[in-house]
């Protein structure tokens, strides 16, 4: 793993690069290719004030999500390490049926399990109990992915300072307590154009998604962040991400937790 | 296709069972198959069985996902029988070198209470003929060297079909959406593959609607007491000796192979 940091002008660089993508919607090259590599912990630094400067009164913390979290994604991103993102009220999409792909530069879909904090999680360490304690409700979800970088292609430094591609996120209309499901075998069809493109179950996601849990809470704590009563947790894509194109319509259908249908516009 | 050709990768297959070597595809040899070939090709070799000995205790469909027909570029699934031998018993380790090259893969596999006589059957006559569904997995095999299979290739072969371990709980199925059944395949402990009963075309209920009518028009009907694999219902993997696989279906139960 690099250990370099980068030089203030080739952070400023960083920052400046991916927020200009999100501004305009044009894709860039991974910014490791124009500054160089640089360290998890600085990408994670990037995230942190990129995202930082993005909120405000109209736009508080939602939470926080999880990427990467199942083997094969790993294997296909060429990332082997689960990454954490933050998530805002801006990117909330629920209750939304049309997407405008033109507010994307190239968005995907994937099914996601959610979980929403009781009370807060401190971390660092969270044993199973204590993450299952802190679970209020689970919903289905779906998270808008969007890279900054042309096709989706990254480093894990490159990823990571852009908060892990979040986009937006939308929560299902069926709500649950966690001690009611079975999330290693809570299943997901993936519906596109009215084909069973794909399926899958919670654990694909780490073994069982309350990992996710865990691991965020190790993760929020090393970087100073409370994870509070009430936010969601994006505990990570169960299935491949879909890409989601005008005219398509996409339902994820859950075993007990709904279903949710998007189309693209 | 001549009589005689087809009588000879028939041939072929079967050395291949025997010897345990894989063979080249059969349209390298044999040039253009069709479907209709292909299985009588799979036919002569189930008679071939039969007359050793062999029992037929049910069939299985093939090719039932989304990504597996794009693969094969085809737009329907296949099917094969399944013979007495080919069953082993759960929590007795299964002799991998029995196989030339196998895959696993976990399906919710029908036991049938009454004759499906195709064709035209629907979704109510399969559903009023079904007794139970069990948990299980198929070993998927290939005679076919490294698995470079076409779509008459893997039929000729009898649909790639290497065994069948059956878990031991029953579901009536009455109550219960097939579709939306979660499954979690482990190999040594770590999850390889998740699914669900829909990514069987939609619901494994229509592979045993297909095969009904399928069978049907061949003058082939479906018997009480078989049992039925629709289809994975994730892909599949490769198994070795030393490897434990097991699916857990949630209420459905679970079902273990292990390879020796």
């Amino acid at each position: 793993m690099n250990s370099a940091r980068l030089t203030p002008t080739a952070r400023a660089e960083v920052t400046r690069q991916i927020e200009e993508a999100v501004a305009t919607g044009v894709a860039i090259p991974p910014v490791v290719k124009s500054v160089g590599e640089f360290s998890i912990e600085e990408a994670y630094e990037i995230q942190n004030e990129i995202f930082t400067s993005s909120l405000g009164d109209d736009n508080p913390r939602a939470g926080v999500k999880l990427g990467l979290t199942s083997r094969a994604k790993q294997l296909r991103m060429k990332v082997e390490i689960p990454v954490f993102g933050q998530l805002s009220s801006k990117m909330d999409r629920t209750g939304q049926l049309n997407i405008n792909c033109g507010d994307y530069i190239h968005p995907r879909v994937e099914p996601e399990i959610v979980f929403v904090l009781r009370h807060p999680i401190e971390g660092p360490y969270l044993s199973r109990i204590e993450a299952t304690d802190a679970v209020a409700a689970v919903y289905a979800g779906v998270e808008i992915i969007d890279s900054r970088f042309r096709d989706f292609s990254f480093s894990a430094a490159d990823v990571i300072a852009d908060n892990t591609s979040a986009a937006g996120f939308i929560l299902g209309n069926v709500s649950k307590e966690l001690t009611d499901l079975d999330l290693e075998t809570e299943a997901v069809l993936v519906h596109v154009n009215g084909e069973v493109l794909d399926s899958a179950t919670g654990a694909a996601i780490l073994g069982n998604p309350i990992d996710a849990l865990m691991l965020a809470a190790r993760h929020f704590h090393a970087q100073k962040l409370r994870l509070e009563a009430g936010w969601l947790v994006l505990s990570g894509a169960m299935t491949d991400a879909i890409a989601l194109q005008p005219g398509s319509t996409v339902t994820f259908e859950y075993s007990h937790l709904g279903s949710i249908t998007l189309r693209g516009v | 296709m001549s009589p005689s050709a087809i009588d000879a990768a028939a041939a072929r297959l079967l050395e291949a069972y025997e010897t345990r070597v894989p063979i080249q595809p059969l349209t390298e040899e044999f040039g253009n198959l069709d479907i209709e070939d292909a299985y009588e090709i799979q036919r002569e070799q189930i008679e071939f069985f039969v007359r050793a000995g062999g029992i037929l205790r049910g069939h299985k469909v093939g090719l039932t996902s989304a990504v597996m027909q794009r693969q094969l570029k085809v737009d329907r699934p296949d099917f094969g029988s399944l013979l007495d031998a080919m069953f082993y018993p759960e929590y007795m380790p299964i002799v991998a070198g029995t196989f030339l090259q196998p895959r696993v893969e976990p399906e919710i596999a029908f036991v049938l209470k009454s004759d499906i006589v195709g064709p035209g059957i629907n979704v109510a006559q399969v559903l009023a003929a079904v007794e139970f569904v069990l948990p299980s997995l198929e070993i998927i095999d290939s005679r076919i060297r490294d698995w470079k299979i076409t779509i008459v290739d893997t039929i000729a072969d009898n649909a790639s079909s290497g065994g069948v371990v059956l878990g031991s709980k029953r579901t009536d199925i009455s109550d219960l959406d097939l579709r939306l059944v979660g499954c979690t395949l482990r190999k040594q402990g770590e999850v390889v593959a998740t699914g669900a009963g829909g990514a069987v075309l939609g619901t494994p209920v229509a592979a045993l609607v297909w095969l009904a009518n399928t069978l049907g028009r061949k003058g082939i009907s479906l018997k009480a007491g078989q049992v039925i694999l629709p289809g994975s219902v994730t892909a599949s993997i490769p198994v070795i000796a030393g490897d434990t696989v097991t699916a857990n279906f949630g209420n459905l139960g679970t079902v273990s192979a292990t390879f020796g």
